[in-house]
């Protein structure tokens, strides 16, 4: 008996942890929220002569989804563009400071 | 002990001193540097052989390459490109008028430092000026009629030996530095260089493409390309270059660019311009 | 006899999941194997080469006998992660998990993967 209850929770909890199945509706503002986010960090990071084209790509990405409405996927793809543009913004700015010659050019 | 250390020291100071404005003194001992890598890393080439690029490492794609040449594909663009700049402007005057000799036989001098604006400029942006300056409206850039008249006039410099000058203005040198940070900057998702795929790796392949030398990579350009399917400026293959390593390529005629053609020019000081060219 | 019942399924059920995990386990580690030659043909073909490339590039070292030149799994995921820190500063191998190209889980499939060679 016991472990038949065991193995219905197992599988419940297993049920509840898979995203998108049990989470209630993402309101589709929370996404663009994060988009917003990824846009305006992209324009600082080609201004900084530092964009990378894969955020572009990720931003179209998640409003496709969006307007499919496939919400928690176009957070998840959203946050994952707001990632890049923050890490290309990093590297221009590491650039700006450190860059150098290969030793074997010196 | 401790004196021969402190000595030792002392010699190691004295001497960093003595070789620190030998090891970076200017544009004329970088090239030295630069030049002497390919020398001494591809001994059996010549300055001038460093200008075939890719060819010299692939045989099956050098054989190729010369058969092409037999009959140019940039040929049409020459020719198109002497009746243009030819042709008179409204007001009379013409793009010879704007360019030192003439216009011809100059190619291999650009970029130039321009004093007035204590900018660099290309022969494209000195194309423009000279229009608009004549009440023509200025050309796009990279592709089109502004390509067929740098075609044309990289013609007429074949065989001159690359000569960029970089004056004794700190604005000049500043604009070369600039350059060389833009070239030494990885970039992209992939965070490349310019020196990454050029230097080191020339001559090995990625994927199926062989990797050219970075000095004699300008000599010539412009140069059709059968992935443009036309001929097309250095500045189109830059833009090419970093959307190749994840990179939102940079603004075609911006500093930087400008800038990094300058410094990217004079590392082939010296070697015989054969624009226009072909890559495949 | 209805306890007898439930007995006898929860032994059933117990039996399968046993089976389960004995079949399961060695298919989860081919299918992560053949998931990191997947990634490895997308990330990693453009400058090495290993077993099943044709237009490999040779930038990079061949990847070849990789369990006996890397015993120690976290080598390589230090140098797929960010070979600039792992290798040296001036290295032209991408840092494929500091920019995020590619997750943790992805680069130990790709080891997998590099390891069956």
């Amino acid at each position: 008996m016991n472990k038949i209850i065991f193995c219905i929770l197992f599988f419940f909890l297993l049920l509840v942890s898979t995203p998108g199945l049990s989470t209630p509706a993402l309101s589709s503002s929370e996404a663009n929220a994060v988009l917003k986010q990824a846009m305006s960090l992209h324009k600082q990071a080609i201004a900084n002569e530092g964009g990378w084209r894969i955020t572009g790509k990720f931003m179209k990405k998640a409003k496709k989804l969006l307007d499919k409405g496939d919400r928690r996927k176009a957070l998840d793809v959203a946050i994952r563009a707001r990632e890049f543009a923050e890490l290309s913004i990093m590297q221009a700015d590491m650039e700006k400071k450190s860059w150098s010659e290969p030793p074997y050019l010196k | 002990m401790c004196h021969h250390y402190r000595l030792s020291i002392l010699l190691l100071l004295f001497s960093l001193l003595l070789v620190n404005p030998l090891l970076y003194a200017g544009p004329k001992e970088d090239l030295v540097r630069y030049q002497g890598y390919f020398q001494k890393r591809f001994s059996n080439l010549s300055l001038d052989d460093l200008s075939n690029g890719l060819y010299n490492f692939d045989e099956g794609r050098r054989e190729q390459w010369e058969a092409i040449m037999e009959f140019p594909p940039y040929e049409i663009a020459i020719e198109e490109g002497e009746e243009l700049f030819n042709k008179p402007f409204g007001n009379g005057k013409r793009y010879a008028d704007c360019f030192d000799n003439g216009g011809v036989a100059i190619a291999h001098t650009y970029p130039r430092f321009n004093a007035k604006t204590g900018k660099v400029q290309n022969i494209s942006a000195v194309i423009n000026e000279c229009r608009v300056a004549n009440g023509e409206k200025p050309l796009r850039y990279l592709k089109g009629e502004i390509v067929k008249l740098l075609t044309y006039m990289a013609d007429t410099s074949r065989g001159k030996k690359i000569d960029i000058q970089v004056p004794d203005d700190p604005r000049a040198l500043a604009a070369y530095e600039d350059g060389k940070r833009v070239y030494f900057t990885r970039r992209g998702v992939r965070d490349f260089a310019c020196y990454h795929c050029h230097w080191e790796a020339a001559g090995q392949k990625i994927r199926g493409n062989v990797l050219s030398t970075a000095v004699g990579q300008v000599t010539h350009f412009p140069s059709y390309r059968s992935k443009w399917g036309a001929v097309g400026p250095i500045q189109r293959r830059y833009k090419g270059c970093m959307k190749n390593v994840g990179a939102v390529p940079l603004k075609a005629q911006s500093d930087a660019m400008n800038n990094l053609e300058y410094f990217h020019t004079h590392m082939s000081n010296g070697i015989s311009m054969n624009a226009p060219g072909t890559r495949f | 006899m209805p306890v007898m019942k439930y007995n006898h399924a929860s032994q059933l059920l117990f039996v399968f999941v046993l089976y389960i995990s004995f079949i399961a386990v060695p298919v989860l580690a081919d299918t992560s194997v053949a998931e990191g030659k997947k990634l490895a043909l997308e990330y990693c073909v453009a400058c090495h080469q290993f077993t099943g490339t044709n237009q490999a590039g040779s930038l990079g070292p061949p990847l070849l006998v990789m369990k006996s030149r890397f015993p120690d799994r976290k080598t390589i995921y230090n140098i797929i992660y960010d070979p600039a820190v792992a290798i040296k500063p001036h290295t032209m191998m991408p840092p494929f998990g500091r920019n995020k190209l590619i997750n943790k889980a992805e680069i130990n499939k790709i080891i997998d993967f590099l390891y069956s060679l």
